[in-house]
């Protein structure tokens, strides 16, 4: 996240990006899953298909073939820039031979996320701040932000409004909906990627609508609602990759409104605005607030239609803990690898109170430290990639 | 009757008023849904590194990069980089 402002705001970068294809991507998936994409990665960077523990996060400079030119994780613009010159060098001193590109039958996915994007569904961003101050004059600290989005089916969008609606109309918004907000959404996810809630852990979801106005061409809805939300710091999804979360004593409370527009002739909302405000304590060790016992922080969440670009088309951070029965899911289930052990087996024996200590270094998930790490020779991939990165 | 036809001129003013009300700008902590929608926005300055024409994929990337023989700008993160991270 920090990288966003440090590395990539700084102008010298958007100059140096112009000279490549700039891509990104979530690198757990790319290092641990049995998909022909994550195979190829990996067997490009380490040269053995096999499933790797640990991060490989950083940037990366890759030749069409695959193979990795150089690489180096870092949050100073100086040290990427260093690099991207390294990078661009060594792949014009690359032989024609060895500028070919690989063939996208060895590395195209079989599966990723976004092949379930519901089509003509509502497609939700997220964004989360801090707030400083008092309630009622509470003011928005611009330092880290985070946002995500939610995807909901397009029987799931309608579904946000009564069956027969009329002007004045009040009515509650489907559990289901609402849950699926609160659970995945509402998180204390500002300075760090943070785990979803249980269902146990729900003390009170409520979402209510009221129809504001209503004509042949649009339905205007007026939302209020209030969410409590907490965990006892017991895994309690079952087997997805969350589970790999370090899980501790946490919660979140909001109060919120929005309004929402529906387009008749389109049957989709062609404006959406909730505004959640309300406070988030204890933590899961990811979300920069180690301490259970810490303060609560005031957050705001702010939920609008997502944009019809390629950052808007993402699936949710928790997509695989999703309670959607329309969601095409992978084969297999998120795979374990050697060293690495989920929450779900390293639930402690002892209170809450041991648990929240926790360890910051309990799960390969935890946010590492750039590391400053300068790949000084090509990696070049080993069979089966032989032919084409050689 | 003309006492009631003075009062429903008084009273109406107050129904307005009382429909418009209805109809505001919701408002919570302090602050209207659009203040809040406009203070929470990211800034320009806060979007600067989505100036980079940034892909979604590892594989979208590769498929570019051989389509154009050029070499790849890839960054990787836990949680993706143009979403949740």
């Amino acid at each position: 996240m920090a990288g966003r402002r440090s590395v990539w705001s700084d102008p010298r970068l958007a100059v140096a990006a112009r000279d490549f294809v700039a891509a990104t991507d979530e690198v757990w998936r790319l290092q641990r899953y049995d998909d022909r994409e994550c195979r190829f990665f990996r067997t490009c960077v380490a040269g053995r298909p096999e499933p790797v523990s640990g991060s490989w996060q950083g940037i990366y400079i890759i030749a069409p073939s695959g193979e990795v030119l150089a690489r180096r994780n870092s949050l100073s613009a100086d040290r990427v820039l260093e690099l991207i010159a390294l990078g661009l060098e060594r792949w014009r001193a690359l032989p024609e031979e060895k500028r070919q590109a690989a063939d996208p039958e060895r590395y195209l996915p079989r599966f990723r996320w976004e092949d379930s994007r519901p089509q003509g569904g509502l497609i939700l961003e997220t964004l989360q701040r801090e707030l400083e101050g008092e309630e009622g004059s509470f003011t928005v600290r611009r330092g880290p932000f985070n946002r995500d989005h939610v995807w909901y089916a397009k029987d799931e969008a309608r579904a946000w409004l009564p069956a027969q609606p009329h002007e004045g109309q009040r009515f509650g918004v489907p559990d289901r909906l609402a849950r699926r907000l609160a659970r995945f959404h509402l998180i204390d996810n500002v300075r760090g990627q943070e785990g979803p809630f249980a269902p146990e852990d729900i003390r009170s979801v409520e979402i209510e609508g009221v129809i504001d106005h209503l004509d042949d061409e649009k339905i205007r809805v007026r939302f209020s609602g209030k969410t409590d939300l907490r965990s006892d710091g017991v895994w309690r999804m079952g087997d997805n990759e969350w589970k790999y979360f370090p899980n501790r004593p946490r919660g979140m409370r909001t109060e919120m409104v929005g309004v929402a527009r529906w387009n008749v002739a389109e049957g989709a909302f062609d404006s959406f605005q909730i505004v959640a405000i309300g406070e988030a304590w204890g933590s899961s060790g990811l979300n920069g607030r180690r301490a259970a016992e810490e303060s609560p922080q005031a957050v705001a969440h702010l939920i609008t239609l997502a944009p019809e670009k390629e950052s808007g088309w993402l699936p949710p951070a928790f997509i695989d803990a999703y309670d959607a029965t329309w969601l095409r899911r992978p084969e297999q289930p998120a795979p374990s690898v050697p060293g690495e052990s989920p929450a779900i087996d390293r639930i402690p024996t002892g209170g809450a109170e041991e648990r929240a200590k926790g360890t910051p270094s309990e799960t390969s998930r935890e946010p590492q430290g750039p590391s400053e790490t300068l790949l000084t020779a090509p990696s070049p991939c080993y069979p089966p990639t032989l032919v084409t990165c050689l | 009757m003309t006492c009631w036809r003075l009062l429903a001129l008084l009273l109406f003013p107050l129904l307005i008023a009382s429909a418009a009300v209805e109809m505001d700008e919701p408002r919570i902590a302090g602050r209207s849904l659009e203040e809040w929608v406009g203070s929470l926005a990211p800034n320009a300055a806060e979007t600067a590194w989505e100036q980079i024409p940034w892909l979604s994929s590892y594989n979208a990337g590769l498929r570019v990069a051989g389509e154009q023989s050029r070499p790849m700008l890839l960054w990787l993160m836990n949680g993706h980089p143009l979403g949740c991270t």
